[in-house]
């Protein structure tokens, strides 16, 4: 399936809005805190979205920092903000359908905006997508996840996790 | 008389630049013709869209060069999101952060292109003195296999216990510390890249060199290009675009690379016979995953050392591949890893001791097997389509089944797909397991590093889109020289037949503004 037909997707998510699902529309998921500078690419609803899925994507652990402790939803919006728009844009929109609780009843049976579930539901969420047999959905979810698991292990805090000593040095380079 | 390079994002004002030859692109390709040309004492303009680069520059740190090197700050994907597109968008374009490895074009596919595309004069014995003199150049050679890293020595350890064919690849290096970073830009310039080698020697001989200057389009009056058109833009893709820029020259030569070049002549409208962007092929690339006992640091060394061509040729029912090795470094493998949480933290956390073997499949000779379409986003970026057929997909099965194979004969505890979900094997007696799977688009890890084809070159009018001088169909003053060029792909990386064919090429562009070479 094309990416258009993935933009198609997201329409008809809205056409089925308009027609039924106004109620579940109006459900909104708390807002987080914004980062300090603003944001970049993304507008605060979407930036929820990310924040909470940042945090399921990376998990919790007492070696390794948080996904908030390296701000790591903060660098995939820089990240966005520099893309060309219309790849900006594809990427938003995994945000907001992974959100749109209208598309989560219909296709997951999740009436719930996605920045107000647990985290376990979160996981639970993106799970689902990456399980999906609809083909956009499983890539959409590929590339936020592969977007946050490579800003997050990007940081030299994480690497004494990985046994990588960092980038060997030459004559000052670095 | 030495030329300049030219920062377009410092413009204050308009710039107008002429010359007897316009090359878009600064890449294998564009590089090496543009270092013939000016040695001869013809002018030229070569325009960059990414930035100068220079070892100063280079941090070693993946979401730097990421961002400053790489078409998209590394997120390119063909149309549906399947494949990812490694490319290069800087001083040197690939030649600044490709692994090095080297060939030259093999015998088999100079004929294939010969019999099937009516290509006329490349032959081997035509492109002899051409590698010949780019390999001295470049310092083209065997890398020794005692000098492979850990992750390379895997793949030639399993090839050779499972009796394939396998050995070292010649890389193009010239005091290489086999520090491991060459695709985040060399710090020591020991990869000969063209912004150490032949972009200087063309500044050295008179050449003017714009970087941050996508070019927009071609302006054409009938059969002939009157200017090329650009506008200052610094490195981030978002950012607003400055001064405009303008080339007027006898001859241009499009050397923006697959996908780029195609879609420069199709923002330009000169698609005269529809085939512009067709055919374009990118040795799609699977991964395996293998866990040792004993660290292989695949983060440090060459990243590419050795290579197994023993299923190159393709068989009843599946394509050609072949085996490399890929850097282990930590945004590339999380970026890779399907993982999240918990499972995401203990893989991650094993890194050190991963092999990372890969799987090029050889796209482009099969009847029918067309390979992807370029054509333009809304906003005028190229967007490929690369739809996967029944065959790649079952030799993707086959792929994923031999290389696992090999990394398991290798010694890894365990070898791992990339599968949305991944199957974790621990013996041969799990290979099995791998029928169960699904392969092909949005199932598993599926990469490109090497961009081909898009202005296909051929003799049949109707189906090619340059003539076997380059010459752009329809125009007389338009060149294409670069990857974009081949009817098909490989079979081996690429750069080292776009140095040869440009140094191959420079000939005709050189006769169309009265130089003979």
């Amino acid at each position: 399936m094309r990416r258009s037909t993935f933009l198609k997707y997201g329409l008809a998510g809205s056409a089925m809005l308009a027609l039924g699902g106004v109620g579940l529309s109006l459900r909104k998921g708390p807002l987080a805190a914004l980062p300090e500078g603003g944001l970049k690419a993304l507008n605060p609803r979407q930036w929820s979205t990310l924040v909470a899925a940042a945090s399921a994507i990376i998990g919790g652990s007492v070696d390794l920092p948080s996904a908030k402790d390296l701000n790591t939803a903060g660098m995939v919006d820089e990240i966005l903000a520099s893309l060309n728009p219309d790849l900006k844009d594809e990427l938003c929109l995994v945000l907001n359908l992974l959100e749109n609780p209208v598309a989560g009843a219909i296709l997951d049976a999740r009436p719930t905006p996605f920045s107000a579930l647990s985290h376990d539901e979160c996981v639970a969420a993106i799970e689902q997508w990456r399980g999906s047999r609809l083909p956009p959905r499983r890539a959409g979810i590929r590339a936020l996840v592969a977007l946050v698991n490579s800003a997050y292990w990007s940081r030299p805090e994480t690497w004494s996790h990985m046994g990588y000593p960092g980038p060997l040095r030459f004559g000052g380079s670095q | 008389m030495s030329g300049s390079i030219i920062d377009a994002a410092t413009l204050t004002k308009p710039l107008e630049l002429t010359a007897q030859v316009a090359i878009i692109g600064s890449g294998a390709g564009g590089s090496v013709l543009a270092a013939r040309l000016t040695a001869a004492g013809v002018s030229v303009v070569m325009v960059e869209a990414g930035p100068w680069i220079s070892k100063e520059d280079f941090k070693l740190r993946e979401e730097q060069a990421y961002g400053l090197m790489y078409q998209d700050r590394g997120t390119r994907f063909t149309g549906d999101g399947s494949i990812g597109i490694l490319q290069g968008r800087a001083a040197g374009g690939g030649t600044a952060i490709n692994w090095t490895t080297c060939y030259r074009t093999p015998d088999h596919v100079l004929d294939h292109w010969a019999h099937q595309h009516g290509v006329e004069g490349l032959t081997s014995a035509v492109l002899e003195p051409h590698f010949d003199t780019v390999e001295q150049r470049l310092n083209i050679f065997e890398w020794p296999v005692e000098s492979a890293n850990a992750n390379n020595r895997k793949l030639l350890d399993g090839a050779r216990k499972l009796g394939w064919q396998a050995g070292p690849t010649k890389r193009n290096v010239k005091g290489c510390v086999n520090s491991g970073y060459c695709g985040m830009g060399c710090p020591v310039d020991g990869k000969q890249a063209m912004h150490v080698t032949y972009i200087p020697d063309a500044i050295q001989a008179g050449m003017n060199l714009v970087v941050n200057c996508p070019i927009d389009r071609l302006v054409h009056e009938g059969s002939k290009v009157t200017a090329v058109v650009g506008q200052a833009q610094a490195n981030a893709d978002s950012e607003p675009l400055g001064q405009a820029v303008t080339i007027r020259a006898e001859t241009v030569v499009v050397s923006g690379g697959a996908l780029n070049s195609p879609a420069l002549l199709l923002r330009s409208g000169l698609n005269s016979n529809g085939r512009v962007g067709k055919r374009t092929f990118l040795h799609p690339v699977i991964g395996i995953l293998g866990k040792y006992a004993d660290p292989v640091q695949g983060f440090y060394g060459a990243p590419q050392s050795v290579a197994s061509h023993h299923f190159a040729k393709p068989e009843a029912g599946r394509m050609g591949f072949f085996f490399e090795a890929a850097p282990v470094h930590p945004m590339l493998a999380a970026s890779v890893l399907p993982a999240m949480g918990d499972a995401a933290q203990k893989a991650m956390g094993e890194l050190s001791h991963f092999s990372a073997l890969i799987a090029l499949h050889i796209d482009g000779f099969a009847p029918g097997d067309d390979g992807g379409t370029v054509s333009l986003r809304p906003g005028g970026l190229p967007k490929l389509d690369y739809p996967i057929s029944d065959v790649f997909a079952r030799t993707l099965k086959i792929s994923h089944r031999k290389l696992a194979e090999l990394t398991l004969e290798a010694g890894a505890e365990w070898a791992m797909t990339l599968h949305t979900r991944p199957l974790q094997l621990k013996g041969k007696s799990d290979l099995e397991a791998l029928d169960g799977l699904a392969y092909g688009a949005h199932e598993h890890f599926l990469v490109s590093a090497h961009q081909m084809g898009g202005c296909a070159m051929g003799r049949d009018e109707d189906l090619s889109v340059v003539d076997s001088q380059f010459r752009l169909r329809g125009m007389d003053n338009v060149f294409v020289v670069d990857g974009s060029v081949f009817p098909t792909s490989l079979g081996v990386n690429p750069s080292q037949t776009i140095y040869g064919l440009a140094h191959y090429g420079a000939e005709f562009v050189a006769k169309s503004v009265g130089v003979s070479l």
